[in-house]
């Protein structure tokens, strides 16, 4: 959580000022895309003037940062022509003379670490005395965007997960006439059709997340992590304490054995009742809650933090996670001593014993 | 002995001397009263914070500059989206119009169903407007020469939330309030594990050391300290309230030994018990009382929620909110422990000295 949390606050410094560093006016930017989506990335849709200070050119294409150029060559080195915006002027320069600022204070466009580039090497040192950053030429940029790829992607994907999609499912339901998704061979192009059958839709943000929801979740069929809640009644009792399960909603654990669904009121139980019907027990029909969401995930693929001081109904718990990586900031929160994996526990005996020795 | 004839007899007796009962009726209805209409009006406004609370998220987050509020925008929104257990974060707009005309600011609040030529006002609000002539549309003035005509397309009641407000929607808000599409008010930070509101709430000024958090405790908890009964014009309201109860109950056991105390002798004497006559009493002042108290609780009921508190309104809520109603609740727990308080220990007030005088000698009270 630590170097998350350094993470974030490298994220923000920048952010005091209300308005994004990145954008223009369109009236002030270059957009030399044609039609309906000349304003649009041509990866990933963005609005352009709104991350114009970091937008590239390659191919006629336009792109709203190095990133997302990286992105659609697929880490290829571009050959050709590209073409970056000048902070300064904003206008286009060729990126391979580009002075580049990397990791500066300013926010950067689909990255933690920005990347502004510069005509001139006087006014990126200018630049950088006012926020930081190093200099480097394109080569040398776009190796970085190649290092902090997966991070980013990493970060993008938290974004969609939490919040893009169900603001995109939400608002296109309430706000848009349906489309036919799969006619579409760009998500520029859809963008562009969803501001015309979306008229109530203003806000760019919006427009944004609906596309990347019918792009991602009814195009590509991307699966989303949750799927609700485990459903439990007043009367299910956890076989192995004896408890009620309603009574302690965030701790529901739950297996099917036999066309029956059993419940149970901690991971702990669970994991006791796994251990002794262990031959009988279909792994891929378990079922915990994740701790910070609440929603049902599949505890094959959960992590369990051992050993925190979150307590569940019977005392110590594995607290379980559907990401590692939210199982890991927890652990450092709540002084946990390890994550483990589903088949760890059951195999290894040795857990279940320091579990009842805490 | 507890038949009809003996509650006739009791009732008959009542009767005989209401002028005596019928003060204690009204003393002791009249302190019920004022207790239980404070209550009610400080419990309705509490209850209305706390709901327009509950629409809001776990977190409440505003960024601040040197101790101004300024806007934040959607690069806030996806920092805070990376921080383990929070669910969602929704930005919000809100702000305040200056009406300088009146030297008044209004609200200016979003509700995404109205269409981009309409508003709804509160009554309070409504009111301020026919004063200038406004009386189906309102022109809103944006600098530097811009103007905004809306219809009113509604008139709501004001309650404690609404009453300085004018809804609009979110495209509208933000050209009244001047905010830039990406820009927000504040923040709602969605935790769906309340365990973990307390601990995100302190990582939250890690990452954003100028952001002022709010976890909805703290609110609640601001909200009660607001109209915190144990404190405040509250005691002294209780302690004016206690000293004409006890004023009241000192004059009923006086009167218990000083008239009343043949009366007790004489019925003695004709052979009711000492049960009988603890029962007499019991069912006359019981009868006095729990009439006081559900009397008092009706009026007191019609006074706050039908007539909005004249007078008593002003205490809560100043001169300026004229319109303002109160949201009718029922709290078993506030009623049941006025009635303990009140009803209890007049009961008492009233049989322990009748016991006392019924196991003296008959022929000493006759004295």
């Amino acid at each position: 959580m630590f170097c998350r949390i350094i993470l974030i606050i490298f994220l923000s410094t920048c952010m005091l000022n209300a308005k994004m560093f990145q954008s223009v006016d369109k009236k002030n930017g270059e957009f030399i895309q044609s039609g309906k989506s000349k304003y649009y990335c041509s990866n990933c849709a963005m609005y352009l003037p709104r991350y114009y200070k970091t937008n590239h050119i390659y191919k006629n294409k336009q792109y709203c940062s190095l990133h997302c150029l990286y992105d659609s060559l697929k880490g290829k080195i571009p050959d050709g022509d590209v073409k970056v915006v000048d902070v300064k002027s904003l206008k286009f320069i060729d990126a391979k003379k580009a002075y580049y600022v990397v990791g500066s204070d300013k926010m950067g466009t689909m990255t933690y670490n920005s990347k502004y580039a510069f005509k001139s090497f006087d006014d990126a040192k200018e630049f950088v005395k006012l926020y930081g950053g190093k200099i480097v030429n394109f080569l040398e940029a776009y190796e970085t965007t190649k290092e902090d790829f997966l991070k980013d992607i990493e970060l993008l994907e938290t974004t969609k997960e939490k919040k893009t999609y169900k603001l995109g499912k939400r608002v296109y339901e309430k706000k848009c006439q349906k489309v036919d998704v799969t006619a579409y061979e760009s998500i520029a192009s859809l963008k562009a059709d969803l501001k015309r059958v979306c008229k109530r839709v203003r806000r760019d943000r919006d427009l944004q997340a609906v596309t990347e929801y019918l792009w991602d979740v009814v195009k590509k069929n991307k699966e989303l992590k949750s799927f609700g809640k485990i459903k439990y009644t007043k009367k299910d009792k956890c076989p192995i304490c004896g408890m009620f399960v309603y009574k302690y909603p965030k701790w529901v654990a739950m297996l099917e054995l036999g066309g029956k669904k059993i419940y149970f009121d901690g991971v702990k139980d669970m994991f006791k009742y796994i251990i002794k019907n262990r031959d009988k027990i279909d792994y891929d029909k378990v079922y915990v809650t994740d701790y910070f969401s609440g929603k049902k995930i599949e505890a094959l693929f959960a992590h369990y933090v051992f050993g925190s001081n979150v307590y569940g109904p019977m005392g110590n718990e594995f607290v379980p996670f559907y990401s590692e990586k939210d199982a890991n900031s927890f652990r450092k929160d709540h002084y946990g001593i390890a994550v483990y994996g589903f088949l760890q526990i059951i195999e290894d005996k040795d857990i279940m014993e320091d579990m009842k020795e805490l | 002995m507890l038949n009809k004839n003996f509650l006739n007899f009791s009732v008959k007796l009542l009767l005989k001397e209401k002028g005596d009962y019928l003060f204690s009726f009204i003393i002791f209805g009249f302190i019920i009263f004022i207790v239980t209409s404070v209550l009610l009006i400080s419990e309705s406004i509490k209850r209305d914070l706390l709901v327009a609370l509950q629409n809001e998220g776990q977190i409440i987050v505003k960024n601040t500059k040197g101790g101004r509020y300024y806007p934040l925008n959607d690069n806030h929104i996806d920092s805070l989206l990376q921080v383990s257990g929070v669910d969602d974060v929704i930005g919000k707009v809100d702000g305040y119009y200056n009406f300088a005309q009146d030297r008044r600011f209004f609200k200016i609040a979003v509700d995404d169903d109205l269409n981009d030529t309409s508003m709804v006002v509160s009554k309070d609000i409504y009111k301020i407007l026919k004063d200038f002539k406004y009386e189906k549309e309102f022109n809103f003035l944006i600098p530097p020469k811009n103007k905004l005509t809306l219809q009113i397309k509604d008139v709501i009641d004001s309650t404690i939330i609404s009453n300085n407000t004018i809804f609009v929607n979110e495209y509208i808000a933000r050209q009244i309030l001047q905010m830039e599409e990406d820009e927000y008010s504040y923040l709602d930070i969605v935790v769906p594990n309340s365990d973990e509101i307390e601990n995100i709430a302190l990582i939250i000024p890690r990452i954003f050391p100028n952001f002022l958090v709010l976890p909805n405790y703290e609110i609640e908890a601001d909200y009660d300290h607001l109209y915190y009964y144990k404190g405040g014009i509250f005691m002294i309201l209780y302690i004016v309230a206690l000293i004409s109860f006890f004023i009241l109950l000192k004059n009923q056991i006086s009167s218990v030994y000083g008239s009343k105390r043949k009366e007790i002798a004489i019925l003695r004497s004709i052979g009711f018990s000492i049960k009988d006559i603890i029962s007499l009493k019991f069912i006359q002042n019981f009868l006095v009382t729990v009439g006081a108290y559900f009397t008092a609780l009706m009026l007191s009921y019609a006074y706050v929620f039908v007539f909005n508190a004249p007078l008593l309104r002003n205490i809560f809520l100043g001169e300026i909110e004229k319109e303002v109603v109160f949201t009718p609740i029922f709290d078993l727990k506030m009623l049941v422990l006025i009635f303990i308080f009140t009803v209890v220990p007049y009961l008492a007030s009233i049989l322990i000295p009748s016991w006392r005088l019924a196991i003296e000698d008959v022929s000493e009270a006759m004295k």
